[in-house]
C-alpha cells in the first residue's frame, strides 16, 4: 500500500476521520487537564491492515478511559515510516500519539539506516497494546510434518528447501532466519510483497514450501486444512491451536517472537500524561470486549508493566533483529 | 438448484431495503469519487473503510464493493470526456474513447461503457455464483514461472496497442519498465534510481505519470493545434447508440468479458492485463485495425467490459480463499475482520447470507450504475460544449490538485509537470503513451516474479519450460513475435529492395 | 549530405541516452547470482536493451528519410508548465489559493487569445468550486490561505 491516506471524506455522513488539525497550541497545557481535547492517533498503516484492526478495538475502551474522543490518522507509506515521521513531528502534548509495530520501531532503523527519524530519539515509549504470534505453516504435500522431521530434511536438503515471507525485512521472514539459525540450516528465503497474502497463496499452490506468518494471516487455512502448522511462536500454546506446539517446548526458547504493536508519543512529552495515557492502556487492554475481540483474531492484546519496562522491550527487539538483519542479508550494505 | 436458492436468498439480502441503500450510497460515492483523478478505488476504498465499520457486516461489504465498482467505473467516464485515465485500468479506455468524444461521439462512447460493462457484470456474476471454487483452484495453480511468462506475454501484445512503429513502441515498454523499477527494491531493500529523494521509496504513483502525460501534456499538445483543430466538439452527433451500434458492441462486449473474468482472478495487474489484452485482442481479429485509436467502438466496449469482469473476478480468491488478489481486495479481507469475520473457505458455509448476498448486490450495484449513469451522459457529453479556452483551465487545475490529494505531497506535482513535458515530447516524437504505462505497471511484476521464481528454482531457467502453463505463455508469446516482426522483415526487404531499384 | 532531424533520430538520442544513464546511475546495483538475481540486475538488462533500441533508431533515421519534427510550440509549453509546475512549489506555503489563481492564469496565458475579464472571472469560479470540492467535501488538508 503506497498512497497515504490523509484524506478523510466529510460527506454529511460522517465525520470520524476528519480531525487532523494539529494540537501545537495547547503545549503549555496544564497536564492535570489532560486531556483536553481530542486526541490523535496516528496509525502508520492503511486501514484493514493488522495495525489498524488492533486500534481499531481499543480506541472505544481508550476514548472512555480517558473521557476524551480518540481520532485514528491513517498515514500509510514507505513501510510505516511516513506516518512515524508526521508522528514525530507532532507537538509533545500528548494529543499526538503514534501506534508504532515491530516494523517501524524495531526492524526499520536497522532496514533503511537513511531515514529520517530515529524512533529511539524520536519518541517515549508508553505501553504495548497488542501481541500476535506466528505459526510455521506449510503445504500439506511438504514431506515433514513436525519441527524436528523439518530440521532433517533440511540438513539433508542444504539450500534446497524454499520458504517464503511477506517481504524481505518482514518480521515473518526475520523470525524464521531466527529458526534456521537456532537449527543450524541453509535454507533458501523468497520473499514477496504486499502483504501476507500473495505469499500464503503460493504456500497453498504448493509452489514454495514453508513460511512464518502472524496467525491471523495463516488461521481460515488451518481451519480449511490447505496448510499444515508445524509449531507457533508464542511462549504459551493457543488456545484456538491447542494441539501446535510452541517454540519452547520445541527446545527453542530464544526463537520466541512476536508481531507487536504499541504506543509511543512524541520525545518531551510530560510524564504525568505519558503516565495518563499507560493507565488508559492498561484499562483499555483488559477490557474483556476488546480482549474477546482479538482473541477471534488471533491478536492478544496486553499492556506493558510500565513505560520504562515497554522502553527496555523495544530496545531488546531493536538490538535483536538488527543481528538478524545484518546477518541475513537483508539490507544492503 | 442448489446455486439457485442460494441465489434466492442472496437477493433477499440484497434486496433488503437498508442495503439496498448501502449499495447505493457505495456506487454513488464511487463514482463521484472516480470521476476526480487522482483517487482510485483504493483511496476511495480506504478513505470510506472506517465508515463501515459501524454498519451490519453485510451492508459493509455491499457498500465497499459498490464503493469498488462505481469507482473504476467513474474513471473511464474523465478517460473518455478529457483523456485523463483516472486509473490503471481505464488506460485503454482513452485511447478509443477519447477519439469518439473528440468526434462529437462521447455520448456514445459512454454509453457503450455503461452498456459493456453492464453485460460483464452480470456474467462475472454469474461466473461467481455457479464456479467460483473450481475458478479459484486455478488460480492457484499459477506459480512465480507462470506470472513471469504471462506478464511478458501481456507486454509482447501491448506491441499491438501502438498504431504507430513498432520500435517506439518497444522503447516506450521498455522506458516504461525503467521508471518502475524506481524505488526500494522489495528483495534487497537497496533504494534505486530514487536520486536521494526519501518520497521516491515507494517509486513514482501511476496516477502521477498519467496526469502528467495525459493530463498536462495533451493540454499544450491541444493549445499547440491552433484554435480551430482544438474545440473538442466539432459536430454533435450520436448520443445514444442506434442499433446498428449495438450489434458493433456485443461481441467485442463478449471477448472482453471472457477476457477479464480469466485475468481477473490472478493477483496483480488483473482489470489492467485484462483491458489491455482485451483491446489489443480486438485490434488483431479487425478487418480493418487502422480504425483503432481512431475512435473505434470495439475499441472501448472491450476492455471496458474486461477491467469491469476482471475486477469482479477478483472476488472469487477472496470469497473462496481468503486470498486477495490486489490492494483492494486486501482492503476488503480487513473490512471484514473488524467484522469479526475471516475471509476463506469458511465463510461461504458459516455465512451464506454474506457471499450471497454480495453475489446478488453485485448484479444489483452494476444494474445501478447503469441508471445512475445512463441518464447523466447527456450532461456529461454537453461538458464538451464548453468552450476549450474554459475547459482547459480546469482540467490542468483538477490535475494539480488531484494529484496533490493522492499522498498529500507537493513532489508529486512537481513530478506530474515533468511528466507533462515528457508526454508533449513523446507526442512531437510520435511516441504513444499507452505501452509505456503498460510497462511501467507490468515490468515490477516480472521482475518480482522473475527473481522469485529463479529463487525457488535455484537458479535454473529451465521452470519457464517446464511448467505447462508458463509454456504456454511462451508459446503464445512468440507467435505473437512472429506476427509482428515477419511484416517488419518483409516490409524492410521491400525498402530495400525499392532503394536498390532506384 | 545534409542532416535530416527526423522523429526518429530524436527519439534514438532520447533511448539512447536514458538507457546510458540508467546503466550508468544502476552501476553500483549487485547483479547477483542467477539463483538469487541482485537489484541491479533487471535494471540493467532493461536499459541496456533501451540503448540499443536508440542506437538502431538513431542509424534508422540518419539512413532512412523519416518524418521531420515540426516546430516546438514553445508559447503553450512554457506556460502551461510554469503554472503547474508552481502550484507544486507553492501549494504549501503560499495556500491553495493563489496556486490555484496561478495555475488559471499562466494557463489561459499559454493561449494567445488572453481575456482579462474573462480569466479573472474563471479563476474565481474554478478556484471556488474545486477548492470546496477538494478542501470542503473530502476534507484535503490544503491551506488555503499563505502560512509564511
Amino acid at each position: 500500500m503506497n498512497r497515504r491516506q490523509a484524506v478523510g471524506l466529510l460527506l454529511g455522513t460522517t465525520a470520524a476521520a476528519a480531525i487532523t488539525a494539529p494540537s501545537a497550541a495547547v503545549a503549555a497545557e496544564d497536564p492535570a487537564k489532560y486531556p483536553s481535547q481530542p486526541i490523535r492517533v496516528i496509525v502508520p498503516f492503511a486501514p484493514g491492515g493488522a495495525s489498524d484492526f488492533a486500534m481499531r478495538l481499543l480506541q472505544p475502551a481508550m476514548s472512555q478511559a480517558l473521557g476524551q474522543q480518540i481520532v485514528i490518522e491513517n498515514r500509510a507509506g514507505a513501510a510505516g515510516n511516513v506516518g512515524m515521521d508526521v508522528a514525530a513531528r507532532g507537538a509533545p502534548d500528548g494529543y499526538t500519539v503514534f501506534f508504532g509495530n515491530v516494523g517501524t520501531v524495531s526492524i526499520n532503523p536497522t532496514l533503511y539506516p537513511d531515514m529520517t527519524v530515529k524512533p529511539d530519539k524520536a519518541f517515549v515509549a508508553v505501553s504495548v497494546a497488542s501481541e500476535t504470534p506466528s505459526v510455521y505453516i506449510a503445504n500439506p504435500k511438504f514431506p515433514p510434518n513436525t519441527v524436528k522431521e523439518l530440521i532433517d530434511y533440511a540438513k539433508a536438503r542444504p539450500g534446497k528447501v524454499n520458504f517464503a515471507s511477506p517481504g524481505s525485512g518482514s518480521v515473518d521472514r526475520l523470525e524464521m532466519e531466527l529458526f534456521r539459525k537456532a537449527a543450524g540450516l541453509d535454507m533458501n528465503h523468497v520473499p514477496y510483497k504486499g502483504g501476507a497474502g500473495p505469499a500464503v497463496a503460493d504456500i497453498l499452490g504448493g509452489h514454495v514450501e514453508l513460511m512464518s506468518v502472524t496467525l491471523p494471516s495463516a488461521m481460515p487455512h488451518i481451519k480449511s486444512g490447505r496448510v499444515k502448522v508445524m509449531a507457533i511462536t508464542s511462549r504459551e500454546r493457543n488456545p484456538s491451536l491447542a494441539d501446535v506446539p510452541t517454540v519452547v517446548e520445541l527446545g527453542y526458547p530464544d526463537i520466541v517472537a512476536t508481531s507487536w504493536q504499541g504506543f509511543l508519543v512524541p520525545a518531551g512529552t510530560p510524564r504525568p500524561i505519558v503516565d495518563k495515557l499507560f493507565q488508559a492502556i492498561v484499562k483499555a487492554t483488559a477490557d474483556p470486549k476488546v480482549k474477546e475481540r482479538m482473541l477471534e483474531g488471533g491478536v492478544t492484546a496486553v499492556a506493558s508493566d510500565s513505560p520504562e519496562q515497554f522502553k527496555t522491550f523495544i530496545d531488546k527487539e531493536t538490538a535483536r533483529w538488527a543481528v538478524v538483519i545484518k546477518e541475513s542479508g537483508a539490507v544492503a550494505d | 438448484m442448489d446455486v439457485l436458492s442460494n441465489l434466492g436468498l442472496g437477493f433477499a439480502v440484497a434486496l433488503d431495503p437498508l442495503n439496498l441503500l448501502y449499495g447505493f450510497l457505495g456506487v454513488l460515492l464511487g463514482t463521484a469519487i472516480g470521476v476526480l483523478p487522482g483517487l482510485g478505488p483504493v483511496a476511495t476504498i480506504s478513505i470510506l473503510l472506517p465508515v463501515t465499520f459501524t454498519l451490519q457486516p453485510q451492508s459493509a461489504i455491499i457498500m465497499l464493493a459498490g464503493i469498488y465498482y462505481g469507482a473504476a467505473y467513474g474513471g473511464s467516464t474523465t478517460a473518455i470526456l478529457v483523456n485523463l485515465p483516472g486509473e490503471s485500468s481505464s488506460v485503454v479506455t482513452t485511447l478509443d474513447g477519447y477519439q469518439m468524444a473528440r468526434q462529437g461521439k462521447a455520448g456514445l462512447a459512454l454509453a457503450t461503457a455503461a452498456l459493456s460493462s453492464f453485460m460483464a457484470g452480470t456474467i462475472a456474476t454469474f461466473i461467481i455464483a455457479f464456479a467460483a471454487p473450481t475458478v479459484a483452484e486455478f488460480a492457484l495453480d499459477f506459480g512465480p514461472a507462470d506470472y513471469c511468462s504471462l506478464m511478458v506475454f501481456g507486454l509482447v501484445a501491448a506491441v499491438i496497442l501502438a498504431h504507430g512503429s513498432v520500435i517506439k513502441a518497444i522503447g516506450m515498454i521498455l522506458t516504461g519498465i525503467l521508471l518502475g523499477t524506481m524505488g526500494i527494491d522489495v528483495n534487497s531493500s537497496l533504494p534505486r534510481f530514487t536520486f536521494g529523494v526519501p518520497q521516491f521509496g515507494d517509486g513514482i504513483d501511476f496516477a502521477v505519470i498519467a496526469m502528467g502525460i495525459f493530463g498536462i501534456g495533451e493540454t499544450i499538445t491541444n493549445l499547440a493545434r491552433g484554435a480551430e483543430a482544438r474545440e473538442y466538439v466539432k459536430n454533435y452527433r450520436g448520443l445514444w447508440p442506434s442499433p446498428h451500434d449495438l450489434k458493433a458492441i456485443v461481441r467485442p462486449a463478449l471477448r472482453g468479458t471472457g477476457l477479464g473474468a480469466a485475468l481477473g482472478i490472478l493477483p496483480g495487474g488483473g482489470p489492467v492485463l485484462a483491458s489491455f489484452s482485451a483491446y489489443a485482442l480486438e485490434k488483431k481479429i479487425a478487418a480493418e485495425p487502422d480504425r483503432f485509436g481512431r475512435g473505434a467502438i470495439e475499441g472501448v466496449a472491450a476492455p471496458e467490459a474486461a477491467n469491469n469482469a476482471a475486477s469482479q473476478t477478483a472476488f472469487i480468491p477472496l470469497l473462496t480463499l481468503g486470498l486477495p488478489a490486489s490492494p483492494v481486495m486486501a482492503l476488503m479481507i480487513g473490512a471484514l475482520m473488524m467484522h469479526g469475520l475471516y475471509a476463506g473457505p469458511q465463510l461461504i458455509a458459516q455465512k451464506p447470507e454474506l457471499f450471497w448476498g454480495l453475489v446478488a448486490s453485485m448484479w444489483i450495484g452494476n444494474l445501478m450504475l447503469v441508471v445512475l449513469n445512463l441518464p447523466l451522459v447527456g450532461m456529461w457529453a454537453k461538458l464538451l460544449t464548453v468552450p476549450y479556452r474554459l475547459l482547459y483551465p480546469s482540467i490542468l487545475l483538477i490535475c494539480c490538485i488531484g494529484v496533490y490529494s493522492i499522498r498529500n505531497d507537493a513532489l508529486d506535482v512537481i513530478v506530474a509537470s515533468v511528466f507533462g513535458l515528457v508526454g508533449y515530447v513523446m507526442t512531437r516524437l510520435q511516441c504513444e503513451p499507452a505501452p509505456l504505462l503498460l510497462g511501467f505497471i507490468l515490468g515490477p511484476l516480472i521482475e518480482e516474479n522473475l527473481r522469485r521464481a529463479l529463487l525457488i528454482s535455484h537458479g535454473s531457467p529451465s521452470v519457464f519450460f517446464t511448467r505447462p502453463i508458463s509454456l504456454t505463455f511462451l508459446i503464445l508469446t512468440a507467435i505473437v513475435v512472429a506476427i509482428l516482426v515477419l511484416p517488419v522483415i518483409r516490409s524492410g526487404r521491400a525498402r530495400v529492395f525499392a532503394e536498390e531499384t532506384n | 549530405m545534409r542532416l535530416r532531424v527526423s522523429t526518429d533520430l530524436v527519439t534514438g538520442l532520447l533511448f539512447l541516452a536514458l538507457g546510458l544513464f540508467a546503466i550508468a546511475y544502476g552501476w553500483t546495483y549487485p547483479l547477483g547470482t542467477p539463483a538469487r538475481i541482485g537489484p541491479g540486475y533487471f535494471p540493467l538488462l532493461i536499459a541496456s536493451g533501451l540503448a540499443l533500441l536508440g542506437l538502431v533508431l538513431v542509424v534508422r533515421g540518419l539512413v532512412a528519410p523519416g518524418e521531420r519534427i515540426g516546430a516546438i510550440a514553445a508559447r503553450p509549453l512554457v506556460f502551461v508548465l510554469a503554472g503547474t509546475f508552481l502550484f507544486g512549489l507553492l501549494v504549501e506555503r503560499a495556500g491553495f489559493i493563489l496556486a490555484a489563481v496561478l495555475v488559471v492564469v499562466l494557463a489561459r496565458l499559454a493561449d494567445r487569445d488572453f481575456r482579462p475579464v474573462e480569466v479573472a472571472i474563471l479563476a474565481v469560479v474554478l478556484v471556488s468550486f474545486i477548492g470546496a470540492l477538494f478542501w470542503l467535501g473530502l476534507s484535503l488538508p490544503l491551506h488555503p490561505l499563505p502560512t509564511w
